[in-house]
C-alpha cells in the first residue's frame, strides 16, 4: 500500500528535522570553540528494537562521530539492559567500551514508550580537555590507554530527571577547565531534551505502532537503494591500499590494506594484511573503523538517505591485533583521524576500481596542534587550551568533473574553521598569513586544492605550549585516476628565527617564545586524471589567479604560455605535450 | 493623489493603487524577465486605465511608487553582478574561497564551488594590519592601494570591496583606502566592510561586503533608468524599493547598499501579513506564501516579521538582518516524481509557468501538485485564474496516473493523495522550522496564507500544527504588491561593542546609540513621514558562548540605564531557556553587537474591498461537487461539497466547510469543521476545527 511508502517519507523527514535542531542548540549553547565555533560534534537519532541499534537520522554530522556512535549507543543499551528508567541520560567514552578516543563522549537520553527504551536522541562531541597526563586530549607519548585521558566507563549523569551531582564533581575535578566542560556538556544535555520533546510530539500524534512501522520503512528504504546500486557491480574482489607515516612512537610505514568483495548485492570490506597494532595511539577501534568505510561510501551514493539501513549491506572483515581492531589497552587518541583517515582512503582506492568516475578526495588528514597556556592580557591570566584548527583545514581535492575547492572534504565539511578575529579576541595570537599557495595543488585534469599556509605569532609576553602532530607529509592525501597527490603537510616552529626547526612527525610540549613565528601548511586533496589532460584554457586561469607559475603550467601540464602576453601558445603547447606523453 | 504598490515576481508582475486612501485597482500582468521595467510600465498603464486617466496625468498625480524587485536576488542567482575588485589584508586573499570549509553537501563529493564574485586575480592583498585592541600594527601601504587601483581601473573594475582584519575594532585603514580610491577612480562604487556591515568576524563581514559591492552598482544603474523612463512619461514623485529587512527605502540608498535589496521580492508579502494581522487582532501569524515553483515560509510576532541576520542566498554568506523567510520547493507546478527506489517525491524541480502543470494543457507531461489538486476536486476545471484558464483534467489524471499510479501498481487516487500528503507534509515541516525549532508555539498563531495556491492547502497545515485560525484576504494573489504600500521606511544601523554585561557603561551606549541615530536619521525623513521611531536591541549570549540572541530593550525617555540592562538580561536568560531548555543564571552575560532600527512610520492606504451588500444570510453554493479530503486517520474520503464563486462573497458573509470557494486568483478549500466568515476588510477568517 502505497500510505505506507507516504507516510515514511513523512517520518523520515521529521527526525532528520529533530536532529538538526540538536545539531543548533548544541552550536548555539556551547561555550568551547570547538564546538560553537567548529562544529566538532554530532547529533543523532537512534532506535532499539529490542535486537539491534539503528542510526536514523543524522544532520550536519562528522561521520567520523555518527557512524560511530551507533556503536557507542549499542554498548550503552547492553550495559544497563532493564536499568533504564524515563529520566535517565547516560554517558560514556571508554575506546574499550565501545568508544572511538576519549575525548569523543556520547550522551544519550532514552525516551520510553510502554515502558521499553525505543528513542535514543544521542550527541558526540569532542570535548577539548579531557584531563589525563596531557592537556587537549591529545598525547603522543602514551603507550597505553590510561595515559590518553580520564576514561568514562558508562555513566549515568542523570537518574530519573535528577542530576548525579557527585558524577558532576568527579567529571569537574578530572579537567583542567571544569567551568568550561561543564557548559559544553550542559549544551549536549539540552540537545537531547530538544529531541525528546519533538519526538514525543510526532508519537503523540501519528501513534506509537505507526511511527515504528515508519521507521522500519526508512531503514529498509536506505537498505534496498544501495543493494539495488551494489548489485549492477561486477562481482569481484577489489583493492586498495593506504599508508600511514608513523604511529608517533617510531613504527613508520603503516599500511592499511583494504579488499572490497562483491558478492550479488553485498559486500565485504576486508582489512586482512593491515599492520599490525603498534605502540602509538593510532590504533582504531571497530566503531571507528566502520565509520571511515561507511563514509567512504556515502560519498559514491550521495543521494540515498543515511541511516543504519545503509550500512546492512556492508560487512565488515577487521583482523584482532591489527591497527584497524587493537586489542587493549593500546593507545587509540590519534587514531579518529591517524589510520582512520587511511582506512578511509584505502576504501576509496578500492573502489575507485569499481566505480572511478564516482570517487574523489573523501577523507581527512593531519596537522594537529593542541597548544596551551595563559592568558596574559587579562588581569586573572586564565589558563586556556585550544586546537589550531588553521594548521589543518585543507583535505578537499578533485573528483570527476570538478577542481579541488574550499577546506575540508565534503564528508567532513559539517566541521567549520573558526573565525582569525573572534581567535584573536579570545587567545593571545595573532595571526600573519592563512592563504592558498602558489604551485601546491595536485596538477590533474581536475587539480586537487592549493595547500593553506598559516602564519601565527605570539604576542609579547606570552609563551605557548604546543603538541603538534604531523602526518601525510611522506604520504600525503592521494590522486585518483592518474591525477597527483597533495602537496603534504609540515610546520615550521620558529620559522625565520635562529631555531628554525622543521616538525614533520611529532613535537611534544614545545614552547613557542614572545614574538615567535610558526609556519604550517595543510597540503589539500589529490587530483583526478592526468595532468596532461586538463583543459589548457583551466591551465591558464589558474596561471592568472597566481595559483599557478607560467614555469609550473609546462612543467606539470604541458601547457606553455606566453610570459608577457598572459594567452596559450597552441602549438607549443600540442608539441610539449605529445613530447611529455612519450 | 494616487499611491501605487509592485511586486515584480517570476511569473507576474502585481499592482495595487490607491486614489486619494479611496478606490484601490489592482492585477497581474506578465513579467518580463530580463527587463524589468517593461512589465513595471505595463502595470502602471493598466492602473491608468483602471483609473480611466491618461498615463501622464496618472504619473504626474502620483505621490510614490514602492516597489519589490528580484533584479539583485537575479544578479546573484544568474551572475550578473558589477566587475568587483577587493582589497584586503595581505596574507588572507582566500577568505571567501574557505568559507570556513562550508559546503552545502556532506555527501556529493562533485559539488562545485560557487561561482566566484571576485577572482582571485582581483583580489589584492594590501600591507596593513589592526590588532583585536584596535591598536595599528602594521601602518597601511597607501602606495599599494594607489598603484592597484590605477592599475584595477584599467582593467575594467567599476566597483570596491574594502575589507581588512579587526577592521569594526579601528576602521581608520579603511576610510584611508576609500578616500584613495575617490581621488583616483572618482566614478568607481566602494563598499567598506565596516560601513556594510561593522562586526566582528572576517568571513561573514567580506562576503557581505562582496555582495554590497557585486550589487550596488546594478540597482544604482536600474533605479536610475527607471527614474528616467517614469520621468519621461511624467512621474515626479518617489521611488521606493522594499528591502530585505521588510522596511522600505528611497531607491538611491540601493545604489549605496544593494545587498538590503536580496529579499525586495518577497518581502511585501510578509510586511502585509504583519498589518494584516494586527488589523484582524492576530498580532502572531505564521505566513504561506505558495507560487508556482515555491512555498515561502515567514513568522510575524506581535506585529513585528521576525528576521535573521545568518542567512545564505545565492551561496554566499549575508550577514545583514532580514526576513526570516524558509523557502521550499513546493509551488503549484513542483513536479511529483519516483525515485530509484519508487518512493514518491515532490520538487523542487517545477514545471513553471511554461510548460506548465500538465492540466495546463500547454504540452507539460509531468504530473504536480496542481494537477493533484484538480484530480482530488479542489480546483475547478472550468473558474482557474478567474475564468481565464481552463484545466484539462484528463491531461492532469493522465500524467498521474503514467508516472507514478502504474509504476507502482496502485490506482490514481491513491497516487494523488499519495502526492498531497507528502507535499502537505513538506510544507508543514517548512511551517515547524520557522516556529517550533525557533521556540515558537504554532498553536499561538493564525495561519495567513496568500500567493495563487497556499490556501488550497492551509487547512491541512493548520491541522498537522494545532492552529486554529485561518486568513485568507481576497487579495491574497496580488498581496505582495499591496504589501509595498504598508511598509515603512527603515534603515538598520549595527555597532559592534565587546563587553560584559556587568561591565558596561551606559552613559557609552547611549552615546553610540544617538551617533548612529544622528547619522542615519535622514534616511528615512520623508513628506508622507508622520513619525520616526528607532528601536534598540542588543545582541547577547553567555561569556564564551559565540551564538548570540536578539533581545529588544524596552527604552523610555531616559535611555539605557540600570533598569534597562537587567530587563535585557531576563529577558536573554528566558529567551536562552525557551529556545535550548536551559539557563545558566550563574554565568555572566556578554554584549556583543548594539542595534538600532530607525523607522520612518508612513500613512497607510487601507485595503478597500468592493462596496458591500450587507452579506450574512445570502450566500449560497453556485454549485456541489465530489472532492477526496483528508480525515482524522490520515485516510481521504470521497466528500460531496459546496463550490462557491468568491466574486459573489461580501463582508459579513458567512461559508461552512465542505467546500471550496475560487477567488480570482486563488483557491480557499475547507474542511469539513471548518466556517469562514468575511470580514470588512475582505478577509477571509476561517475558525478551524479541533486539531487532528
Amino acid at each position: 500500500m502505497a500510505v505506507d511508502v507516504v507516510f515514511g517519507e513523512i517520518v523520515r523527514e521529521y527526525f532528520e528535522s529533530v536532529a538538526k535542531e540538536m545539531n543548533t542548540t548544541m552550536d548555539n549553547t556551547a561555550l568551547s570553540p570547538i564546538f560553537n565555533e567548529t562544529h566538532d560534534c554530532s547529533a543523532g537519532l537512534f532506535f532499539f528494537d529490542g535486537r539491534e541499534v539503528s542510526l536514523i537520522a543524522r544532520a550536519n554530522a562528522e561521520p567520523v562521530h555518527i557512524f560511530a556512535s551507533v556503536h557507542s549507543v549499542e554498548g550503552l543499551i547492553s550495559y544497563y539492559r532493564n536499568d533504564l528508567a524515563n529520566g535517565d541520560i547516560v554517558m560514556v567514552n571508554d575506546p574499550y567500551f565501545h568508544g572511538s578516543h576519549i575525548p569523543d563522549w556520547t550522551v544519550m537520553k532514552p525516551v520510553f514508550y510502554e515502558n521499553k527504551p525505543v528513542f535514543f536522541p544521542g550527541i558526540r562531541a569532542h570535548m577539548v580537555e579531557v584531563g589525563g597526563p596531557q592537556a587537549g586530549g591529545y598525547n603522543p607519548a602514551a603507550r597505553d590507554v590510561w595515559q590518553e585521558g580520564f576514561r568514562l566507563a558508562p555513566i549515568k549523569l542523570f537518574e530519573r530527571g535528577e542530576m548525579r551531582r557527585d558524577y558532576v564533581e568527579l567529571l569537574r575535578a578530572n579537567n583542567r577547565t571544569p567551568e568550561i566542560m561543564e557548559g559544553d556538556l550542559n549544551a549536549m544535555l539540552g540537545a537531547c531534551r530538544v529531541a525528546e520533546r519533538r519526538v514525543r510530539e510526532i508519537v503523540d500524534k501519528y501513534g506509537f505502532e505507526e511511527v515504528l512501522e515508519a521507521v522500519h520503512y526508512t531503514l529498509d528504504y536506505s537498505e534496498r537503494r544501495l543493494r539495488s546500486e551494489i548489485s549492477k557491480w561486477p562481482d569481484g574482489d577489489y583493492h586498495g591500499r593506504s599508508v600511514l607515516d608513523s604511529d608517533f612512537a617510531e613504527t613508520r610505514d603503516i599500511e592499511v590494506e583494504c579488499t572490497i568483495h562483491v558478492r550479488g548485492d553485498q559486500v565485504d570490506v576486508d582489512f586482512e594484511g593491515s599492520h599490525e597494532q603498534t605502540r602509538g595511539y593510532i590504533n582504531s577501534r571497530p566503531g571507528n573503523s566502520g565509520s571511515w568505510v561507511y563514509s567512504a561510501f556515502s560519498t559514491v551514493f550521495d543521494d540515498i538517505p543515511i541511516n543504519s539501513g545503509f550500512f546492512r549491506p556492508i560487512s565488515l572483515t577487521l583482523p584482532e591485533g591489527t591497527v584497524v581492531n587493537p586489542v587493549a589497552p593500546a593507545p587509540v587518541g590519534n587514531s579518529t583521524v591517524c589510520i582512520g583517515n587511511d582506512i578511509g582512503q584505502a576504501t576509496v582506492k578500492a573502489l575507485e576500481e569499481i566505480v572511478p568516475k564516482r570517487v574523489g578526495a573523501a577523507t581527512l588528514d593531519l596537522v594537529t596542534d593542541a597548544f596551551f597556556g595563559v592568558d596574559v592580557r587579562q588581569p586573572e591570566a586564565p589558563f586556556y587550551v585550544s586546537f589550531e584548527y588553521w594548521a589543518t583545514p585543507i583535505s578537499s581535492g578533485a573528483a570527476y568533473g570538478v577542481d579541488g575547492w574550499g577546506a575540508w572534504s565534503t564528508p567532513h565539511c559539517s566541521l567549520k574553521m573558526p573565525t582569525i578575529e573572534l581567535t584573536e579576541v579570545q587567545y593571545p595570537i595573532m595571526y600573519l598569513r592563512g592563504e592558498y599557495t602558489t604551485d601546491s595543488a595536485a596538477p590533474g585534469r581536475w587539480r586537487g586544492t592549493p595547500a593553506l599556509q598559516t602564519v601565527r605569532k605570539n604576542p609579547d609576553g606570552c609563551v605557548v605550549t604546543h603538541v603538534i602532530n604531523i602526518q601525510g607529509h611522506r604520504h600525503p592525501l592521494q590522486g585518483f585516476a592518474g591525477g597527483s597527490d597533495g602537496a603534504g603537510n609540515w610546520a615550521i616552529v620558529d620559522w625565520q628565527g635562529s631555531g628554525e626547526q622543521l616538525i614533520d612527525e611529532v613535537a611534544i610540549n614545545y614552547e613557542s617564545q614572545p614574538g615567535e613565528l610558526i609556519l604550517y601548511q595543510s597540503g589539500g586533496g589529490g587530483a583526478w586524471g592526468p595532468a596532461l589532460e586538463r583543459d589548457p584554457a583551466a591551465v591558464l586561469r589558474d596561471v592568472l589567479d597566481e595559483l599557478v607559475t607560467v614555469a609550473a603550467a609546462a612543467e606539470h601540464y604541458g601547457v606553455v604560455i606566453d610570459p608577457e602576453r598572459l594567452v596559450v601558445l597552441t602549438e607549443e603547447t600540442a608539441a610539449m605535450r605529445a613530447e611529455m606523453a612519450a | 493623489m494616487y499611491r501605487v504598490g509592485i511586486d515584480v515576481g517570476g511569473t507576474f508582475t502585481d499592482y495595487v493603487a490607491s486614489r486619494d486612501g479611496g478606490r484601490m485597482v489592482s492585477g497581474k500582468t506578465p513579467s518580463t524577465p530580463g527587463r524589468e521595467n517593461v512589465a513595471v510600465l505595463n502595470a502602471i498603464e493598466r492602473i491608468a486605465a483602471a483609473y480611466e486617466s491618461p498615463l501622464a496625468q496618472l504619473l504626474g498625480e502620483t505621490e510614490v511608487i514602492n516597489f519589490g524587485t528580484t533584479v539583485a536576488t537575479n544578479a546573484m542567482l544568474e551572475h550578473k553582478g558589477a566587475r568587483v575588485a577587493l582589497l584586503g589584508t595581505e596574507g588572507f586573499r582566500d577568505i571567501i574561497e574557505l568559507r570556513r570549509g562550508f559546503k552545502e553537501s556532506l555527501t556529493d563529493i562533485r559539488l562545485e564551488a560557487p561561482p566566484p564574485i571576485v577572482r582571485r586575480r582581483f583580489r589584492i592583498g594590501i600591507s596593513e594590519r589592526i590588532g583585536a585592541d584596535g591598536s595599528v600594527r602594521t601602518p597601511l601601504a597607501e602606495d599599494q592601494v594607489l598603484a592597484a587601483v590605477e592599475r584595477l581601473k584599467g582593467e575594467g573594475i567599476v566597483s570596491y570591496a574594502v575589507c581588512f582584519m579587526q577592521a569594526p575594532a579601528n576602521p581608520v585603514h579603511e576610510r584611508r583606502c576609500a578616500e584613495i580610491i575617490n581621488q583616483v577612480h572618482p566614478e568607481a562604487h566602494v563598499s567598506l566592510s565596516t560601513d556594510v556591515l561593522n562586526q566582528i568576524g572576517e568571513f561573514e563581514r567580506l562576503s557581505t561586503t562582496l555582495m554590497n559591492a557585486y550589487l550596488s552598482p546594478v540597482l544604482r544603474d536600474y533605479m536610475a533608468r527607471l527614474l528616467d523612463e517614469l520621468g519621461e512619461r511624467g512621474f515626479g514623485g518617489r521611488l521606493l524599493v522594499m528591502q530585505s529587512n521588510g522596511g522600505t527605502a528611497e531607491a538611491s540608498e540601493l545604489g549605496r547598499l544593494g545587498a538590503s535589496a536580496l529579499l525586495s521580492g518577497p518581502a511585501g508579502g510578509v510586511v502585509a501579513a504583519a498589518s494584516l494581522g494586527s488589523a484582524t487582532e492576530h498580532p502572531n501569524i505564521i505566513g504561506v506564501d505558495m507560487g508556482g515553483t515555491s512555498y515561502d515560509v515567514s513568522l510575524v510576532r506581535d506585529g513585528r516579521p521576525e528576521v535573521r541576520t545568518d542567512a545564505w542566498a545565492a551561496r554566499y554568506r549575508i550577514g545583514l538582518s532580514v526576513l526570516d523567510i524558509h523557502t521550499i520547493g513546493a509551488g503549484g507546478g513542483s513536479i511529483a516524481w519516483l525515485d530509484e527506489a519508487r518512493a514518491i517525491q515532490v520538487g523542487p524541480g517545477s514545471a513553471g509557468a511554461t510548460p506548465g502543470p500538465a492540466c495546463y494543457g500547454r504540452g507539460g507531461e509531468r504530473p504536480t501538485v496542481t494537477d493533484v489538486n484538480l484530480v482530488l476536486g479542489y480546483l475547478s476545471e472550468e473558474n482557474f485564474i478567474g475564468g481565464e484558464m481552463a484545466l484539462d483534467r484528463a491531461a492532469a489524471e493522465r500524467a498521474i496516473r503514467e508516472q507514478v499510479a502504474e509504476p507502482l501498481g496502485i490506482d490514481l487516487v491513491e497516487a494523488a493523495v499519495g502526492i498531497a500528503r507528502i507535499v502537505n507534509s513538506n510544507m508543514s515541516n517548512g511551517i515547524r522550522y520557522v516556529s517550533v525549532a525557533r521556540g515558537h508555539d504554532p498553536r499561538d498563531f493564525a495561519l495567513l496564507a496568500f500567493g495563487g495556491a497556499a490556501a488550497t492547502h492551509a487547512p491541512i497545515q493548520a491541522r498537522d500544527l494545532g492552529i486554529r485560525t485561518i486568513l485568507v484576504p481576497k487579495s491574497a494573489g496580488v498581496l505582495s504588491a499591496y504589501g509595498t504600500l504598508l511598509s515603512d521606511l527603515k534603515v538598520s544601523t549595527v555597532a559592534s561593542h565587546l563587553s560584559l554585561i556587568e561591565d558596561v557603561d551606559s552613559g557609552e551606549l547611549n552615546e553610540i546609540f544617538a551617533d548612529l541615530w544622528a547619522r542615519h536619521r535622514h534616511a528615512v525623513e520623508s513628506s508622507d513621514v508622520t513619525e520616526i521611531e528607532r528601536r534598540l536591541f542588543f545582541d547577547l549570549r553567555y561569556a564564551g558562548q559565540v551564538h548570540e540572541i536578539t533581545i529588544p530593550l524596552e527604552v523610555n525617555g531616559a535611555g539605557i540605564d540600570d533598569a534597562v540592562l537587567a530587563a535585557a538580561v531576563e529577558a536573554f536568560h528566558e529567551q536562552h531557556e525557551r529556545l535550548y531548555t536551559f539557563r545558566l543564571e550563574h554565568k555572566p552575560v556578554e554584549l556583543m553587537t548594539l542595534r538600532q532600527d530607525i523607522i520612518g512610520v508612513r500613512r497607510k492606504a487601507p485595503w478597500k474591498p468592493g462596496r458591500a451588500r450587507g452579506g450574512g444570510e445570502g450566500v449560497t453554493a453556485s454549485g456541489r461537487r465530489v472532492a477526496w479530503l483528508p480525515e482524522r486517520d490520515g485516510d481521504y474520503a470521497e466528500t460531496e461539497i459546496a463550490v462557491y464563486d468568491g466574486a459573489r462573497i461580501e463582508p459579513g458573509d458567512v461559508i461552512a466547510g465542505p467546500a471550496v470557494v475560487g477567488e480570482d486568483n486563488t483557491t480557499i478549500l475547507l474542511l469539513r469543521g471548518d466556517r469562514a466568515r468575511v470580514d470588512d476588510r475582505g478577509t477571509y477568517v476561517i475558525d478551524v476545527e479541533e486539531p487532528w
